[in-house]
């Protein structure tokens, strides 16, 4: 079913962030293709695909000045943040779809203060793959 | 207005088998509508999905704190109708 953006959240699971987010990115999880072609192959180049996955980032766009997540927060044995993504619920519907993962907080960045600009702040969180991993999940 | 909690709605695979990905969070949902998550003990952020009244958000917060105890702070997104 087709839909917007529109209702779109970003949770964390250890520490809190709340702001008037205009725009989460969607996170790519890949894995790297690595050539395995022998010099006796014929017809075609043959590759094979990396066991392990490589959880990516997702950066957020919100309107403030200064609000952003705690990149100093000490985790202690938490390790990781929950982040969750939790899509617009569908209508009739009752749980919206979400996505999942073990990030940390990489980066943030004030607002550029501009005559004639809104301010935006963003930040960029880096899944780590060490304490959680990630799941994918639809609405209901 | 009835609070109930959920598994975190997140699933992941295991030996065929569909398990919560979050097992340490719950999903709060408000006359069934999935509107937030705590955590499953004390002192662990409550994050709510969607902009509630003042009241309801007390309501949350004495739920949270009798089932899973006082959560370290309450956060939801701002009220769409404030700078409007």
């Amino acid at each position: 079913m087709a839909d917007t953006g529109n209702g779109a959240t970003v949770t964390f699971g250890t520490t809190s962030f709340a702001g008037d987010v205009i725009s989460i990115s969607g996170l790519e999880v890949t894995k790297d293709v690595i050539e395995i072609t022998e010099l006796a192959h014929t017809g075609r180049k043959r590759f094979m695909v990396d066991d392990l996955a490589e959880i990516g980032e997702i950066s957020i766009v919100a309107y403030s000045d200064a609000a952003v997540p705690n990149i100093a927060y000490d985790y202690g044995t938490s390790i990781d943040e929950v982040v969750t993504i939790t899509y617009p619920t569908k209508p009739g519907g009752s749980t919206g779809g979400t996505v999942v993962f073990g990030g940390r907080v990489v980066s943030v960045k004030a607002a550029d203060a501009e005559m004639g600009e809104i301010m935006q702040v963003e930040m960029t969180i880096k899944g780590t793959g060490v304490s959680s991993g990630f799941a994918f999940t639809a609405g209901s | 207005m009835k609070i109930t909690f959920d598994d975190h709605p997140a699933r992941v695979c295991v030996d065929g088998e569909m398990v919560p990905a979050v097992p340490d969070q719950r999903m709060i949902r408000l006359d069934g509508l999935h509107a937030g998550y705590c955590g499953t003990t004390a002192g662990r952020p409550v994050s709510m999905i969607r902009h509630y009244d003042e009241g309801v958000i007390l309501r949350v917060r004495d739920e949270v704190t009798t089932r899973y105890g006082r959560p370290s702070s309450i956060t939801q997104p701002p009220d769409p109708e404030e700078y409007q």
